[in-house]
């Protein structure tokens, strides 16, 4: 097929036209609307990079202090009853004859387990409710003190003293 | 697609001569045009407006008036035009140049017309005419095709400054100028349409005014040679001056112009066309005709052109007259339209083309440019995308290695940290940081002098929290054990729970406060 100069020039301009549209189209349209995503993604991205660090920073702290307490706690005798033990330290302090105890069990989670003490000590004196304190926090680590309550309460005008502390300890397992 | 495209071009290429013979069909019988010439030069000014319908042409308006070159404006003469002659100011104007400013050549034609002779006529033209290279116009008074068929070519050259000047002047009088001519052309538009007979064979043109004598000897319709010579003696003549120096000049001047045209002298029975002043003077006209034997045809400004009264038409308004039948009836008439003539000189020198391949080039490398930089910057963006996407997957790897599925790894971790607080919360009290009540009583204890008398009540620590209830004997008392209580450093803040009051059926003071330990 023979064609004239101004066909040629008339198909040329019109391929030219057809693959640039073409061109625009597949390549540059979609990169352009990509390189937008990205100028809007990078910089999110980048933020959510530094808390990311942040966190595995705070969660590996925690899971350092988390495991060296439950190393404490697995370093304790196997068969502590906090009962027991604060009776026995009633009875070697004397105070039995003042103390009522009430104990109570329940599991924190799949883990832990927590056993808590209401001491309910009347008609002591300031001294021997010292003492009494001061042995529970030295003699075990592991017994914590949640809650004192003291009061001068109905004692005759004496000095004794009405206390009620709660006592909890808390175990590995069940 | 291509084929149907190319089936177009031929319907187009029919088309055109169809819309042009259209127009020209309007233009012949449909509408009237209307033309306005002006001649600045020869009479002061001079302007004639005319009209045509189909073949005929009609001279509708004269004007004239002398200019004082010294305090007459050329723009209000021509405002008054408008005014004061009554003039169509949406009509086309046609103007002369200045005799002085326009130069005639005769150029012998090669036959060749490529681009080298092009160039030794451009280089020649720039040496015979007194004008610069960057503002001459030249152009040859007839069309490129007839140029090869002919011996001689008559090339005229003008000022592009004096050209531009000339139109200045009438745009500024808010009129349309549309053709500017040379006065031999005008001159020979009139004598062509009212005498015709002189378009077959050889004829000689003589036109005198005030200032300039213009010979022309013309062959078939075609000016062959031209004389502008300046008319020392033209206002003497005028006033019945000396006619024989005159004929004598004029006689001379014509046998030269013919022998510049043909090398021979004139042969007897030439037509010889006498217009403008000398058309006036009967013993010119004798002599000239008895010396040259020619046949002399004194010049009649209406012989072809209707006009409502004839003894308006004087020999003043030939040349206006002609400038107008140049727009009027440009086949019938020969000239150059010197600002289409100015336009297609700076036409030439733009190359189109490879402005417009440059203009390409350069679209083409700044989206080349734009392009390279888009796809860089999303090149680079994608690998910092992927860097920070692997950096966070790695790091989470590290922190939690028994994370097997990843998804989000900020949510994960995030369930996994509050995991780690919760069981962290139910440790915190074996640390030790905890509230240590018995550090507590101690430094209540230590901080509560024997002389306030103090007497405490009621104590309560529940966490970082103490509670006091106490008695004293007056409210200075309170006050000073509270503020020695605020001073201990264990003590983060010390505030009143309930004021001091006496107690009803006692003299002491009673009151409450709370106290917050550091944790």
């Amino acid at each position: 097929m023979r064609i004239s100069s101004r066909e040629k020039q008339l198909s040329i301009g019109l391929a030219v036209f057809v693959g640039t549209v073409t061109f625009y189209m597949v390549l540059v349209k979609p990169s352009v609307a990509r390189l937008e995503t990205l100028e809007r993604v990078v910089p999110e991205k980048l933020v959510a990079l530094q808390e990311l660090q942040s966190q595995c920073r705070q969660y590996v702290t925690l899971q350092e202090r988390i495991g060296k307490l439950q190393e404490q706690i697995a370093s304790g005798p196997g068969d502590f009853m906090l009962l027991s033990f604060l009776d026995g330290l009633a009875e070697e302090l004397e105070l039995k004859d003042n103390v009522v105890m009430k104990g109570e069990t329940r599991k924190l989670d799949a883990t832990y387990t927590e056993a808590t003490v209401t001491l309910e000590l009347q008609h002591v004196t300031l001294k021997e409710l010292m003492e009494f304190l001061s042995r529970l926090r030295s003699e075990n680590s592991l017994v914590t003190i949640s809650n004192l309550n003291i009061s001068r309460g109905d004692t005759g005008g004496t000095d004794l003293l009405n206390s009620t502390v709660h006592v909890s300890h808390l175990r590995i397992g069940s | 697609m291509v084929p149907a495209l190319a089936g177009l071009v031929p319907v187009f290429t029919c088309l055109v001569p169809v819309f042009a013979g259209l127009r020209a069909f309007c233009y012949r019988f449909v509408m009237t045009k209307r033309c306005i010439g002006i001649d600045f030069d020869s009479f002061g000014l001079c302007a004639v407006q005319m009209a045509r319908n189909g073949d005929r042409f009609r001279m509708e308006k004269v004007f004239s008036c002398p200019m004082r070159r010294e305090s007459d404006s050329p723009v209000q003469l021509l405002q008054s035009l408008l005014g004061r002659g009554g003039f169509d100011k949406r009509g086309a104007v046609a103007v002369s140049m200045s005799h002085n400013g326009i130069f005639f050549r005769t150029i012998q034609n090669g036959g060749s017309t490529d681009k080298s002779t092009e160039t030794k006529k451009n280089t020649a033209a720039r040496n015979d005419f007194p004008i610069s290279a960057e503002q001459i116009i030249t152009a040859n008074c007839l069309p490129g095709s007839d140029l090869r068929s002919r011996k001689t070519t008559l090339e005229i050259a003008v000022s592009r400054k004096s050209l531009n000047c000339r139109i200045e002047t009438v745009r500024q009088a808010k009129m349309r100028c549309e053709h500017v001519d040379g006065p031999v052309f005008a001159v020979y538009a009139a004598v062509a349409v009212n005498h015709p007979e002189i378009a077959c064979g050889t004829a000689i043109v003589v036109y005198t005014d005030h200032s300039h004598i213009i010979i022309a000897v013309t062959e078939n319709n075609d000016i062959l040679a031209v004389r502008n010579i300046p008319n020392s003696g033209g206002a003497e003549t005028d006033n019945g001056g000396n006619s024989d120096e005159m004929a004598s000049l004029l006689l001379r001047e014509t046998e030269l112009t013919w022998r510049a045209a043909f090398g021979k002298k004139i042969p007897e029975n030439t037509n010889l066309v006498l217009a403008g002043q000398i058309s006036q003077d009967a013993e010119v006209i004798s002599a000239l005709q008895q010396a040259l034997a020619c046949r002399a045809t004194v010049m009649n400004l209406s012989a072809n052109i209707d006009c409502s009264d004839v003894s308006e038409m004087s020999y003043k308004y030939v040349i206006a007259q002609g400038l107008a039948l140049r727009v009027l009836a440009p086949r019938d008439t020969i000239g150059i339209n010197l600002i289409k003539a100015a336009r297609d000189k700076t036409d030439k020198n733009i190359d189109i083309k490879k402005h417009v391949v440059v203009s390409l080039v350069l679209v083409a490398a700044l989206a080349g440019v734009w392009l390279t930089g888009l796809f860089v910057r999303k090149l680079r963006l994608e690998k910092d995308y992927e860097n920070i996407r692997q950096q966070g997957r790695l790091v989470f790897q590290q922190t939690v290695p028994s994370e097997q599925t990843i998804v989000n790894e900020l949510a994960q971790l995030d369930s996994h940290l509050q995991t780690l607080r919760r069981d962290y919360e139910y440790l915190e009290p074996l640390v030790g940081t905890g509230v240590n009540p018995v550090a507590v009583l101690h430094a209540i204890s230590v901080n509560t002098p024997r002389e306030l008398k103090v007497s405490i009540e009621n104590l309560s620590i529940t966490g970082p929290m103490v509670r006091i209830s106490a008695v004293c004997n007056d409210f200075e008392t309170a006050n000073r054990w509270r503020n020695i209580l605020r001073k201990v450093p264990q003590f983060v803040s010390v505030e009143v729970v309930s004021e001091p009051a006496r107690e009803p059926d006692s003299d002491s003071i009673s009151f409450e406060i709370s106290i917050r330990t550091e944790r």
